[in-house]
């Protein structure tokens, strides 16, 4: 009975995260020349919180996330080269290759912490760069896929300009795709990660084996990247060398960090802040709106400890506090 | 009183007055701006791309003004930050949804500039590609045409030029990416068939710095001349630095390319080590034309020439050229289709020399020059030496 | 035989600026587990300091090189005072957050001051050519940097094992609470600490350029580079680091001339495979 409840206090739906989904659909319809943007920030949050799973719940750093979300993008590109444009099972190929990647690498690094873990996810996410670099038969090289143009989706919405089927298609793809990490950190399997990351030591005398664990955590976490990937791949109709970039591992560290580490929600409101300030930084200064990210993270780090989750979330207990102390 | 002075001092005040009103007085076919929007990379790998075209639009902005056909000009900017081509695709769809411009204009890579191309197709709104050098991508994109040039279009000139003067073996270096390896067959090719050979041949990470163990290769086998394709940045510094600390003039070996590893905004920093540099190019700061020369002034003055004008500035002010005169063409009408007629066949000045944009391919024709590194009133140019004329993509299909 | 010795010596050169560059992160990573993205970017300020006193003031090069120590380990002391103190006890992650925070604004400054055109120095010429020493062609400048290299190695690790100062760096590295507990101020030991550091990499920034040039994105372009010799060499351990930055830096350049075709596989490849084989760093035990 006790288990029962905890599980449902911890899985009950909290104000951010129903705050950020109702914000998305309002702004969808509110701003329906903006569409493209908000698409593009719903597939970078899923992303982002593909990496929260790793790295807020299980304890894993890494550095080398886009590697996941670089495959399923290529996945889903490759596919639709070859004459399969039926998108949605695209995803689900894409995501099967990044999850088939991810089972591999979790096994060489399972047992590792610390800086050597930051290092070798880091060369691993080179390594693959490299590798799509060169293979030039199959992935464009540096000139990258063009005209990765799926069917329209159910076979009745076709991709259109303003980006109308791309936003629709993309949400519901995405809000799916939450509602299952929302299970997994939730469910028993969820409680034995953040066991692993809190004390790696004691776990094993639970009798749970944290290489499985972790490699699980690492494979799931691998499977959303790359249909983060595959969508982006579809709905950009391009794909190219940047999605396997260190760059794009750096920035979904950042987004998760600015959003708040271990709150799923907070990757995809970190991932939205970063993009719209970088989408509105870089056309009010396009030379040096770099300095001004850079200036954001700094002070976010100085000041606004747990990120903007947490940050909202001390906000909103303090002026609990203040009712319940002025009643 | 209305003595036939007076009356011919009022028709005059009156035509006067006629005149000065007459540009607002009598509308165009429409007057709202005309609406430019530029994407290209104004950070990460190559910012002075975005310095160049900025430099470029302000001096042709500054010699034809900012209305044309009764029409304002406005220019939206807009950053993708390198070859980021999913972010070039939101740029460019943002300005066309958002912005509601009738043009694109910019891409600094060949990724970024299909990107573009694809929103420019689907809007049908007219793409001017800068920069973005591969061939045949223009294809199936009716609504984009280009102003800069084709790696096919600026190496073969220099394929055949070399074994008519003395260079028999060849080494070729090249950067390991798409501009870079395309550079390296259209050499290959055009050197074997005029009797060269090739000894040898590597290709460098991109942004490799340390060259020692490469050109020690290159002495290793000994040719007449090392053929050079590498982006401009550090890299040619760092390879003309280890050329003249390994002294591989010494044992007689020169180095040839294309224009791209000396463009005129690097020449202050690599600094005397490519003196003598051979290339084979379109665009020279140094060409001698009285456009050119007023082009420089004008860039200069917006710039404060920094960086130095290069093909990139020279590319947006042609493709803004272009507009103008297409635009002047259909008396002020921005309606895609009568721009595109206007486009096709058009030939005109550019700093450059005489350009022509292809009336079939909508591609670019240009003479290509080949120059030699030299100091010209101590400032380091290249200076053209020979001319072949109106050179058209060989690989165009 | 004669090309082997040239290529090795050129890489062995490399290694030598990498270190330079990676000692101080090794040292401060060791000592407070800081985990610091910015210090490639004290080496770009110690580049761009030796480059604006050549070119603007027209000091010679081998004066700008002390001023390139002394003020970049100074400036970077100001910020470590004011800034990265507050995050010693904060998770990596935050610092990683932070300092790439520092290297966003640093090169958007270094871009807003000195434009982004790549930046060059002419060296004297005492150190320019090639030396040619039993048929191998040796570049001055480069046997200068080994030079330069192995006098400062020598002094650091004399310094490291034979001084008290050292002593308690080796202590705190290795226990910093036990340390502590025996009345030595570690934050005053690690202030030091970092000074040498970052003054390491402001010299080690300066020294690169005849070799590597400056732009504004160099706090990034080596960061990778300088990560992985840290971590190759075991976090705190110098001459764990010199080894990685050797072994590195020879191995880019002979397998640059046997293997060409390779590219940039070779580096990945190698640091992949010795983490695996060694997490911990070369030196350390398994």
């Amino acid at each position: 009975m006790i288990a029962r409840g905890v599980f449902a206090r911890r899985s009950r739906w909290r104000w951010t995260e129903v705050t950020f989904w109702l914000a998305v659909v309002v702004s969808i319809i509110v701003f329906p020349t903006h569409l493209i943007l908000i698409t593009q920030l719903l597939i970078v949050g899923l992303f982002a919180a593909s990496f929260d799973l790793l790295v807020g719940y299980t304890g894993i750093a890494s550095l080398g996330h886009a590697a996941f979300f670089g495959i399923g993008a290529y996945a889903a590109g490759i596919l639709i080269h070859a004459g399969w444009t039926e998108p949605i099972s695209g995803l689900a190929v894409a995501g099967i290759a990044a999850g088939a990647f991810g089972l591999v690498v979790s096994a060489l690094v399972a047992q590792l912490t610390g800086p050597a873990l930051l290092m070798i996810t880091l060369g691993l996410n080179l390594l693959v760069f490299e590798a799509a670099h060169a293979a030039k038969w199959l992935t464009g090289g540096d000139d990258g896929l063009a005209g990765v143009v799926p069917s329209p989706v159910l076979g009745l919405f076709a991709f259109d300009l303003y980006g109308r089927t791309a936003v629709v298609y993309t949400l519901v793809v995405v809000a799916l795709c939450y509602l299952a990490l929302r299970r997994v950190v939730h469910s028993p399997f969820g409680l034995q990660l953040e066991g692993i990351r809190e004390n790696a030591r004691r776990v094993p005398a639970l009798g749970i084996s944290i290489r499985v664990r972790t490699m699980a955590a690492f494979t799931v976490s691998a499977v959303l990247a790359g249909i983060a990937g595959a969508l982006l791949a579809q709905v950009t109709q391009t794909v190219a060398l940047g999605v396997l970039g260190f760059d794009r591992s750096a920035a979904v560290l950042i987004m998760v960090m600015l959003g708040g580490l271990g709150t799923l929600i907070g990757g995809f409101i970190g991932a939205a802040v970063y993009t719209v300030a970088q989408d509105r930084l870089s056309s009010l200064s396009p030379v040096y709106w770099n300095f001004w990210i850079g200036l954001m993270l700094v002070l976010f780090v100085l000041f606004a400890r747990g990120g903007i989750v947490g940050a909202l979330d001390r906000l909103a207990a303090a002026w609990r506090k203040r009712r319940t102390d002025s009643s | 009183m209305a003595t036939p002075i007076a009356a011919s001092v009022r028709i005059a005040a009156l035509a006067a007055a006629a005149l000065l009103v007459a540009p607002t007085a009598t509308p165009a076919a429409d007057s709202t701006p005309i609406r430019i929007g530029v994407v290209t990379s104004f950070s990460g790998l190559t910012p002075n791309a975005g310095k160049e075209l900025d430099g470029g639009i302000a001096a042709f902005l500054k010699r034809y003004g900012d209305t044309w056909s009764g029409r304002k000009v406005e220019i939206i900017k807009r950053d993708d930050g390198g070859p980021n081509a999913e972010v070039a695709k939101r740029m460019a769809q943002e300005l066309v949804v958002q912005s509601n411009v009738d043009f694109l204009l910019g891409a600094a890579f060949t990724p970024t500039a299909i990107a573009i191309e694809s929103v420019s197709t689907q809007a049908k709104k007219p793409f001017f590609i800068v920069n973005g050098a591969t061939s045949n991508i223009m294809n199936n994109n009716p609504y984009t045409s280009r102003y800069g040039m084709t790696i096919a279009q600026i190496v073969q000139p220099m394929s055949k030029w070399a074994p008519q003067n003395g260079i028999k073996k060849a080494y070729i270096l090249v950067a390991d990416y798409a501009p870079g390896l395309e550079s390296a067959t259209q050499f290959k090719e055009g050197f074997t068939a005029a009797g060269g050979t090739i000894v040898g041949e590597v290709h460098v990470p991109m942004g490799n710095l340390d060259f020692s163990s490469y050109l020690q290769r290159v002495k290793d086998a000994k040719p007449d001349a090392l053929y050079v394709f590498v982006p401009t940045g550090q890299m040619p510094i760092a390879l003309m630095k280890g050329y003249a600390d390994q002294n591989l003039a010494k044992d007689g070996i020169k180095v040839i390319g294309t224009g791209d590893f000396v463009t005129e905004d690097a020449l202050n920093a690599e600094g005397d080590a490519v003196l003598g540099v051979v290339t084979s190019y379109h665009y020279s700061e140094a060409h001698p034309s009285k456009l050119n020369d007023e082009f420089v002034r004008d860039y200069t003055a917006a710039t404060g020439a920094n960086p130095r004008p290069n093909l990139m500035a020279a590319a947006a002010y042609d493709a803004m050229h272009a507009i103008y005169l297409a635009v002047q063409k259909t008396k002020g009408d921005t309606s895609p289709d009568k721009i595109m007629d206007a486009l096709k066949g058009l030939s005109y000045e550019s700093p450059r020399g005489p350009i022509t944009i292809d009336a079939s391919t909508r591609d670019i024709v240009q003479n290509i020059y080949l120059r030699r590194v030299e100091k010209k009133n101590g400032v380091l140019q290249n200076v053209e030496f020979q001319t072949v004329p109106m050179v058209k993509d060989p690989l165009e299909k | 035989m004669i090309a082997f010795a040239t290529i090795a010596f050129a890489g062995l050169a490399f290694g030598v600026v990498l270190f330079l560059m990676a000692s101080g992160l090794s040292v401060t990573m060791g000592l407070m587990g800081f985990a610091n993205l910015a210090h490639a970017t004290f080496a770009m300020f110690g580049g761009y300091l030796a480059v604006t006193l050549m070119n603007a003031h027209g000091w010679p090069f081998l004066a700008t090189l002390p001023v390139a120590f002394v003020v970049t380990a100074a400036a970077a002391t100001v910020l470590e005072r004011l800034i990265f103190r507050r995050l010693y006890r904060s998770s990596q992650l935050e610092q990683v957050t932070l300092t790439i925070g520092l290297v966003f604004m640093a090169t958007a400054a270094a871009t807003y001051v000195f434009g982004s055109d790549p930046q060059a120095i002419s060296v004297p010429a005492w150190l320019s050519g090639d030396l040619v020493v039993g048929g191998a062609e040796i570049n001055r400048y480069r046997l200068f940097l080994v030079v330069v290299g192995a006098l400062l190695i020598v002094a650091l690790i004399l310094g490291i094992e034979r001084t008290t100062f050292g002593a308690k760096l080796r202590a705190a590295v290795d226990d910093r609470r036990a340390t502590a507990s025996c009345g030595i101020n570690v934050d005053r030991l690690f202030m030091t600490a970092f000074f040498l550091g970052s003054g390491l990499a402001g010299l080690g920034g300066a020294l690169s350029i005849p070799i590597l040039g400056l732009d504004p994105n160099f706090g990034l372009t080596f960061l990778a580079s300088i990560l992985i010799v840290v971590t190759l060499g075991g976090l705190g351990s110098l001459r764990g680091t010199l080894a990685a930055a050797l072994v590195l830096g020879i191995a880019d350049a002979v397998g640059k001339y046997y293997i060409p075709w390779a590219g940039a596989f070779i580096i990945y490849a190698v640091t992949v495979a010795l983490l695996l084989w060694r997490p911990k760093g070369l030196l350390a035990p398994r």
